[in-house]
């Protein structure tokens, strides 16, 4: 079709489609409640939303059922996940403008990979009470030391995930194009000067000097977050299996080889991938 | 919950204290999910084999890492008297963060109405027909999704208002407080970036349709 439609014939057949589709769903305000613990068998209206959208479609069956049973330690999961963002202070980014300004923004040219985009695809909350659940693999070590820092913990997200199930061993794939961003939160704002350091642990052992582009807040949160090749994962030899080692705290104490696991005046966090170019 | 008293509970959310932070996070996360779920729901049958609790979880995470990044950012632009409650504004941000997620993953499982880059092609000829029909409604149906990734909180509602109820001028002055005039501007800013994101789609198609011909 080259000819141009005009704006309310398009809007409209936007309207029409957006109904359309809106008219297979149940409606929202029984899915909330659903999600609220209330499978509404005492609403007859709800029962034969939930009974018609079944009949049309076999596969919301397992979708339903599972609104109505979040995941163990879901609720602890999401406040953590919304603590940890709310500490990390971000650059500005299109996505997060509110308003009439982002219907003018929301196509300009993508970001350059200098300059992070702070999208989060996945997230997982790291701390040293939830690692043996967590999806990355992180070994958190913590040595006290004056003037001391308060504990970090990190969030990790993005990467590709394989397909839950047999294939699945919880560690993103991350390519040169895909996005990884590592968030390390105080407890409190640390006094004091802060810096990071940080390697790639090859699946030799050998540990390579990574330099990622960062940011470290004013509170004290510490961002590494981009594409693989902006973070320069991809301009070190390691393949494969590897662990991106971070050390955070006092940029006199911190360590300069990449096989410290134990000091004064930093932590250390380690974080499983698996490079894929 | 009244607005007043949702208004308190995002105002002490965003403070970042701990016990504030978890109150409303608890009080919206039934809210996140059934948005999530219902987004998700248009797109169940492309999804067969995946874990779809999981996958309710992770993305309503996602929704809540939106919405307290940067202090609250987001959070922050919601007003009690804005004309919209707090939970139509958390599901428009859920909606549009969602959409957003899936949309950005690669071979995504959970495609709706997947558009194949020739059945887009079809829109860019002339010739009319079964192809150039299917081709027209795949082209709205990925202007649709994008649309909703890409429109703000205010945005979606004006659009859910304006294009999807079809309600009245005067009765979403009403809701609003906005007035008519505001309301005609929203809907030329609609048309505007409708236009532009068709653009966006058809350039994005054509060199792929040219190599189907």
């Amino acid at each position: 079709m080259n000819d141009e439609p005009n704006d309310d014939a398009l809007l409209d057949a936007l309207g029409a489609l957006a109904r359309e589709r809106e008219q297979r769903l149940p409606d929202q305000a029984h899915l909330e409640a659903l999600a609220a613990g209330d499978p509404g068998d005492d609403d007859p209206a709800a029962r034969a939303a939930f009974d018609a959208l079944l009949a049309a479609d076999p596969d919301a069956a397992e979708l339903l059922d599972a609104l109505g049973a979040p995941g163990d330690g879901a609720s602890d999961r999401f406040a953590a996940a919304a603590l940890a963002a709310f500490a990390a202070d971000g650059p500005s980014d299109v996505e997060a403008s509110d308003g009439p300004a982002i219907e003018e923004t929301a196509h300009a040219p993508a970001a350059p990979d200098n300059v992070l985009p702070f999208r989060r695809p996945r997230a997982w909350i790291i701390t040293a009470g939830t690692l043996a659940a967590a999806a990355a693999i992180l070994f958190f070590l913590m040595r006290p030391s004056a003037p001391p820092l308060p504990e970090y913990t990190a969030t990790v997200t993005g990467g590709r995930q394989l397909v839950r199930g047999a294939e699945a061993d919880g560690v993103p794939r991350l390519g040169p194009d895909e996005r990884l961003s590592l968030i390390l939160t105080p407890a409190v704002a640390p006094e004091g000067p802060l810096e990071t350091r940080a390697f790639v642990i090859a699946p030799d052992g050998a540990a390579h000097r990574w330099d990622p582009p960062r940011e470290i807040s004013e509170q004290g949160a510490v961002r590494i977050a981009g594409t693989g090749r902006a973070l320069r994962l991809f301009d070190q030899p390691a393949r494969g299996s590897v662990i991106l080692r971070i050390f955070v705290g006092r940029p006199a104490a911190l360590p300069a080889e990449g096989d410290r696991d134990a000091g004064a005046g930093w932590q250390r966090f380690d974080i499983a991938v698996q490079l894929t170019p | 919950m009244s607005p007043p008293a949702d208004a308190r509970l995002v105002e002490q959310a965003l403070t970042g204290a701990p016990t504030a932070v978890r109150a409303l996070v608890e009080a919206i996360t039934p809210v996140v999910r059934a948005r999530v779920a219902r987004i998700l729901l248009r797109r169940a049958a492309s999804a067969r084999g995946r874990d779809v609790a999981q996958e309710i979880d992770d993305l309503a995470q996602d929704v809540f890492v939106a919405l307290f990044e940067r202090r609250g950012h987001i959070l922050r632009s919601w007003s009690a008297d804005g004309g919209l409650s707090l939970a139509n504004f958390v599901g428009l941000v859920a909606e549009r963060r969602t959409t957003s997620a899936l949309r950005s993953r690669r071979q995504s499982p959970w495609s709706e109405d997947p558009t194949d880059p020739v059945d887009l092609g079809a829109e860019l000829g002339a010739t009319p027909g079964f192809e150039h029909r299917a081709g027209q409604r795949n082209l709205l149906a990925a202007m649709l999704d994008r649309l909703r990734a890409e429109l703000s909180p205010k945005g979606l509602h004006m659009f859910q208002m304006m294009l999807i109820e079809q309600r009245p001028v005067a009765a979403i002055c009403e809701e609003t407080g906005m007035t008519s005039a505001a309301v005609y501007a929203w809907r030329s800013r609609l048309a505007r970036h409708a236009r532009t994101v068709r653009e966006s789609l058809l350039a994005e198609a054509r060199p792929t349709a040219g190599g189907h011909r």
